[in-house]
């Protein structure tokens, strides 16, 4: 049983290692939602932000924004002068919106392991019209700090923490407690999207695993502002489900309205459904986290 | 009476009123609700087992006259793209069930009316005495309703001569919702009543078998009203006893005449559990993964479903309105697993049938749901020839125009 964590997580605090193992082997599961959605509140109230985003994965530069409030970039540079000029392409047609991409263990392996030199390509990137590395995958990189500090220091800021991998309970355990390290450390995260965005071939995670994985990350990450649950790789039905368990931003909305979705409403207009009938309220954000008026 | 005053009466083992449910599903926190379903689960089932079961959802037909405006399914009589299923083609689906550990065929179609009964008659002793151990769990009420019309014989005669050919339960499809006002703005008013679709249920159960319910929510039904199909549901169980289980499913509107948006997991896991509560003379709750994916469908256990269904093998009326998904039977037990449960086979009337079968044997990975013909191919298979049909497209079809 986990009532006796409920107090903690109503004030916010956030949990210790083993209280973090009892919530994810606890098989009671509703009571790991109550956990999850008290220290959601704790941080935020009733408010679940969402963002709407138009994923650029080619070199094409987009012809049409649709509702994108980012617009991201989430091809593997060949180059830091290929990253530079995807940039400034997307950047020309992007007006305020702000354009975010890359992975930080890409753009670290493209300095050749150099942090100097990352920071130098941070800069360039910047410059070219980049709002923030868009994600610093956790179970990959050996000294996140290290590579937030550089791109930090290049004048980039990281804006979320992922998880490329995490087959097991403990794996993700694990990234959630660098995460939450990282940030004590930094300061300088806006997300953390904990459910993997790779899944092991024949067998994905399950629904048990994924909303105590995002409970847990709220609970034990309690300085990072949002935890993120990505619509359009686990679908409205989890996303709205994990705001139940703790979820607080609702990342990758697609920006553009497709068939899949009806010609009867937008994505907003769905998101927006679905976070209401989730007892919260939804607010739009952009790339940089800030909200709609 | 307040949400706390009705946790108390549950907790005590009450039963809840129409007027407690409803204050119960509008006010209480999913938490709460999910927490006494669970309850509910946990007392019914104490050992810890989630079943399951093999079987394939079979259409036999997609051509229909009940043009219900929720279903992308169906062709009308006439069209290019109407099909129905040869005694053959069900046959080599049987066999494929067989092979992979499946006892049953879930049997439904469209309301064809060039289809007598006397083809069923045909086809279930033939099932019969090619797979003597094999279950037909088949036609809902509203197909024994249509049955009624073509061959003007009561419900009863119906289901007596469905059961002298080899049926052997009957699936609670067709049942949307069990209020006429509901049933008249889908059009699915003169498939069959509320009361129609009671009414077979109930002879069903007096001819001694037993029977499923379901309730497809979140068209155009109100609050009161998903739970007045509730209590509608309660009360014939009283009488009869003869539900084994209750699914609900969440309306999937693509492609649909009547379009809309999808009701949301948290109202499926909310909607889940007070059925949980109020069913309270029902043993089984299933969950709907087909509908909800398997990330929710497995979540439900959590909220008082302790079944997860069927593996299916096929799936034709849910793919064509945009629901995509799939578990074969590995899938299935390590999500159920995953939650914390035991994994057991069961048949239609929920006897346990044993462990899985992937683990006594080597069966093949399922990765996509079977369609009624792979090659998509329309059209009615040659042996209904020897049938009579009644339509005026069905007659030339057959060359007796």
């Amino acid at each position: 049983m986990v009532n006796d964590l409920e107090a903690k997580a109503a004030a916010g605090h956030p949990l210790t290692h083993d209280e973090a193992e009892r919530v994810l082997a606890c098989p009671d599961l509703v009571s790991v939602g109550v956990l999850g959605e008290l220290a959601r509140r704790a941080h935020h109230g009733s408010t679940v932000t969402y963002g709407q985003v138009l994923v650029v994965d080619t070199d094409a530069v987009p012809g049409d924004l649709g509702g994108a409030r980012e617009i991201r970039i989430t091809t593997r540079p060949a180059s830091i002068e290929a990253a530079c000029a995807q940039v400034r392409a997307v950047a020309a047609v992007a007006g305020s919106v702000p354009v975010t991409g890359f992975s930080a263990a890409d753009l670290l392996a493209l300095a050749g392991g150099d942090h100097l030199v990352l920071a130098d390509m941070a800069a360039r990137l910047r410059d070219a019209g980049l709002s923030g590395v868009a994600f610093l995958p956790v179970d990959v990189c050996a000294d996140a700090a290290e590579l937030v500090r550089a791109l930090n220091h290049g004048g980039l800021q990281v804006l979320r923490a992922t998880v490329d991998h995490a087959a097991t309970v403990a794996a993700r355990l694990m990234c959630i407690e660098r995460v939450a390290a990282l940030q004590a450390e930094t300061s300088a995260l806006r997300a953390f999207a904990p459910l993997p965005r790779f899944d092991e071939a024949g067998a994905p995670s399950t629904g048990y695993d994924d909303v105590r994985t995002i409970a847990v990350a709220r609970l034990v990450c309690a300085a990072v502002p949002a935890i993120q649950v990505d619509w359009g790789m686990y679908g409205p039905k989890l996303a709205q489900v994990a705001i139940a368990y703790g979820a607080d931003d609702i990342d990758n909305v697609p920006a553009i309205d497709t068939l899949g979705l009806g010609h009867r409403r937008s994505p907003a207009e769905d998101i927006a459904r679905q976070i209401t009938a989730a007892y919260a309220t939804p607010v739009a954000r952009n790339g940089r986290f800030e909200r709609a008026s | 009476m307040s949400v706390a005053a009705i946790t108390d009466k549950l907790t005590a083992g009450g039963r809840l009123t129409r007027d407690e449910a409803l204050e119960f599903y509008l006010q209480a926190p999913t938490s709460l609700l999910g927490h006494l379903a669970d309850r509910v689960r946990q007392r019914k089932h104490p050992e810890g087992v989630v079943t399951y079961i093999i079987d394939r959802n079979v259409n036999y037909t997609n051509v229909c006259v009940a043009r219900c405006k929720f279903c992308a399914f169906y062709r009308p009589v006439g069209s290019s793209e109407g099909y129905t299923l040869g005694f053959d083609e069900i046959f080599a689906k049987i066999e494929e069930t067989i092979a992979l550990g499946g006892g049953q065929l879930l049997l439904q179609g469209g309301h064809n009316p060039d289809i007598p009964l006397e083809w069923y008659e045909d086809l279930f002793r033939q099932v019969k005495a090619r797979y003597p151990a094999f279950r037909l769990h088949a036609l809902s009420p509203p197909e024994v309703i249509h049955i009624t019309r073509l061959s003007q014989l009561s419900v009863p005669e119906v289901i007596q001569r469905l059961i002298a050919a080899g049926l052997d339960s009957i699936p609670g499809g067709g049942a949307e919702i069990l209020v006429d006002r509901v049933r008249k703005l889908l059009n699915c008013y003169n498939k069959a009543t509320a009361d129609e679709w009671l009414g077979v249920m109930r002879e069903a159960h007096r001819a001694g078998l037993r029977t499923t319910a379901t309730m497809m929510y979140g068209t155009v039904e109100t609050a009161e009203e998903r739970l007045e199909h509730m209590f509608r549901l309660r009360d014939l169980q009283d009488e009869t006893g003869g539900f084994t289980a209750f699914i609900a499913w969440s309306y999937q509107p693509e492609h649909t005449e009547l379009g809309g948006e999808e009701a949301t997991g948290i109202d499926y896991l909310r909607t889940l559990a007070l059925s949980r509560l109020v069913l309270d003379n029902f043993d089984n709750v299933q969950s709907s993964w087909v509908t909800q994916g398997g990330k929710v469908g497995q979540l439900s256990l959590a909220y008082g479903a302790n079944d997860m269904g069927s593996v299916m093998i096929e799936e034709n009326v849910v793919r064509a309105a945009g629901a995509e998904y799939c578990m074969d039977e590995f899938e299935v037990v390590r999500n159920i697993e995953s939650a914390g449960f035991v994994p057991k086979r069961r048949n239609m009337h929920y006897e346990l049938l044993g462990d899985p079968v992937f683990r006594e044997r080597d069966v093949p990975r399922m990765l996509e749901l079977a369609v009624a013909r792979n090659d998509g191919r329309a059209g009615e298979a040659d042996d209904l020839r020897a049938y009579e049909a009644r339509s005026a497209a069905g007659r030339r079809a057959r060359g007796r125009a």
